[in-house]
C-alpha cells in the first residue's frame, strides 16, 4: 500500500505535465490572452512592415514619377499584405 | 519606391498597372523557369523605373542577393536620362481605368486583421521555416452586416447568435490552413458546426462590451479544422463603431491543399487564429485574398 502511496506521488508531477500539455491548446477563459499573444506575431516577425510600403504597384509608379525614384516591387502569389 | 502588390493579376490581366508591368517582367531573364509569353508565375522582387525600364530582378530570400540587387539597379538608374526613366504622362490618370478588390474596401464598415499560426506541438525542426511560420488575411463586412452583429437592445446579459451567414462566411473563409501558404478556403457543405453565440457583459459610458463564445467543425474531404471560438467585443453607441472587436479560434487541423506545405504534416494538429480590428493605412486596406468567395455584388 504504502509503495503504491509513493508511486501515485511520483507519478503525480507527471500528470501534471501531461495536463498541462493538454491545456495548453484548450481555449477558455484562463487560456485566451496567453493563446491569443503566442498567435500575434512578435515586433521582430513584423519588423519588415515598418518599410514604407506602397500597398499596390501603381500606387508605387504615381509616387516614384512625382520623386523621381526607382520602384522596389515584391511581387507575389497571393498579396503580400493579405496572405501569399 | 518599395511597394508590393499580388503578381497573377499584374501578369495577366489588361490593365494599364498590369501591361506596365509585362513591359519589363521578363526582361534580362524569365524568372522561376518560365518562357516569355508562358503562364509560368512571375513572383519575385523587381526593380524598374516609373517609365518601365527593368533595373534587375531575383526570386529569391537571401536579404544579401536582394541587397546586391538593389545596389546594382540604382546604379543602373543613374545611368538612365531623366526623360527615359520617366513617363510622358501622369500616371494617375490611369486610376480610374485600374479595378481592384481594394476599390470596395468597407470604409464604413468593420475590417478584421487575422492571423494564423500553428499552436506549440512537440517534436518539429526548430531549424524549418515551416515550425515558425505565420500568415495573415483580412476579413471585411460592409457597414449593413456591421448593423446585424449588434443586440435588439443594449442591455446587461442581453444574449443572441452572431448573424449565421457571416459566422458561416468568416469560418470557411479564414479557419482555413494558410499558415505555411496559399489554399482555397472550405465549401459551403464542408460546414458542419459553426456556432458564434453573443453576450452583453458590459455597459459604461455608451461602450456595449459583449463576448463570443462558439464553435466550429469543418470538413471536406481529406482536409478539416475543428476548434472552439472566444472573443470580446466593445461598440461604441455615439461613434456607431467598433472600439475592438477580437476573436481567437484554438482548434485542430488536418489534411493538406496543393500548395499549404503540409505534404509530411497531414495528422491532426494544433492550430489557432486571433482576429483584430486592422489600422486605418494603406497596407491593411488591402482586399482579402478570397474576396471573390464572399458572394459580394
Amino acid at each position: 500500500m504504502k509503495r503504491a502511496v509513493w508511486s501515485m506521488l511520483l507519478l503525480l508531477p507527471l500528470c501534471g505535465l501531461v495536463l498541462a500539455q493538454d491545456a495548453k491548446q484548450e481555449l477558455d477563459d484562463k487560456s485566451y490572452e496567453r493563446i491569443r499573444d503566442y498567435i500575434l506575431p512578435n515586433a521582430d516577425e513584423e519588423a519588415w512592415l515598418k518599410v514604407n510600403w506602397r500597398a499596390t504597384f501603381w500606387d508605387a509608379v504615381i509616387d516614384a514619377q512625382k520623386e523621381d525614384k526607382p520602384i522596389m516591387l515584391f511581387a507575389m502569389n497571393g498579396h503580400p499584405f493579405a496572405c501569399t | 519606391m518599395p511597394c508590393a502588390d499580388e503578381v497573377w493579376r499584374l501578369h495577366n490581366l489588361d490593365q494599364p498597372d498590369c501591361v506596365h508591368f509585362r513591359k519589363f517582367c521578363d526582361e534580362g531573364g524569365v524568372l522561376n523557369g518560365g518562357d516569355p509569353g508562358d503562364r509560368t508565375t512571375r513572383q519575385g522582387t523587381y526593380c524598374c523605373t516609373p517609365s518601365g525600364i527593368s533595373l534587375g530582378n531575383l526570386n529569391h530570400r537571401d536579404p544579401a542577393r536582394v541587397k546586391e540587387l538593389l545596389r546594382d539597379a540604382l546604379k543602373k538608374w543613374k545611368e538612365i536620362d531623366k526623360k527615359d526613366r520617366l513617363l510622358d504622362y501622369d500616371p494617375k490618370e490611369k486610376l480610374s481605368e485600374i479595378t481592384r478588390g481594394e476599390n470596395q474596401y468597407p470604409k464604413d464598415g468593420l475590417v478584421l486583421k487575422v492571423y494564423s499560426r500553428d499552436l506549440e506541438r512537440k517534436g518539429l525542426d526548430e531549424n524549418d521555416w515551416r515550425t515558425h511560420a505565420w500568415n495573415f488575411d483580412f476579413a471585411w463586412f460592409r457597414k449593413a452586416e456591421v448593423a446585424e452583429m449588434l443586440p435588439e437592445r443594449f442591455e446587461k446579459k442581453t444574449e443572441w447568435d452572431f448573424p449565421k451567414h457571416l459566422t458561416r462566411r468568416l469560418y470557411r473563409i479564414y479557419f482555413r490552413d494558410n499558415v505555411r501558404g496559399q489554399t482555397d478556403p472550405f465549401p459551403e457543405d464542408s460546414i458542419e458546426k459553426a456556432t458564434l453565440k453573443c453576450k452583453v457583459t458590459k455597459l459604461r459610458k455608451g461602450i456595449v462590451t459583449y463576448s463570443l463564445e462558439g464553435e466550429v467543425k469543418l470538413v471536406d474531404g481529406e482536409r478539416g479544422v475543428e476548434g472552439k471560438i472566444m472573443g470580446e467585443v466593445e461598440y461604441d453607441t455615439k461613434k456607431q463603431a467598433f472600439a475592438k472587436f477580437e476573436l481567437v479560434m484554438a482548434g485542430e487541423r488536418w489534411g493538406r491543399t496543393r500548395y499549404n506545405a503540409r505534404e509530411d504534416d497531414t495528422a491532426r494538429a494544433p492550430i489557432g487564429y486571433a482576429m483584430k480590428i486592422a489600422e486605418d493605412k494603406a497596407t491593411e486596406k488591402v482586399a482579402p485574398s478570397q474576396l471573390g468567395a464572399y458572394g459580394w455584388r
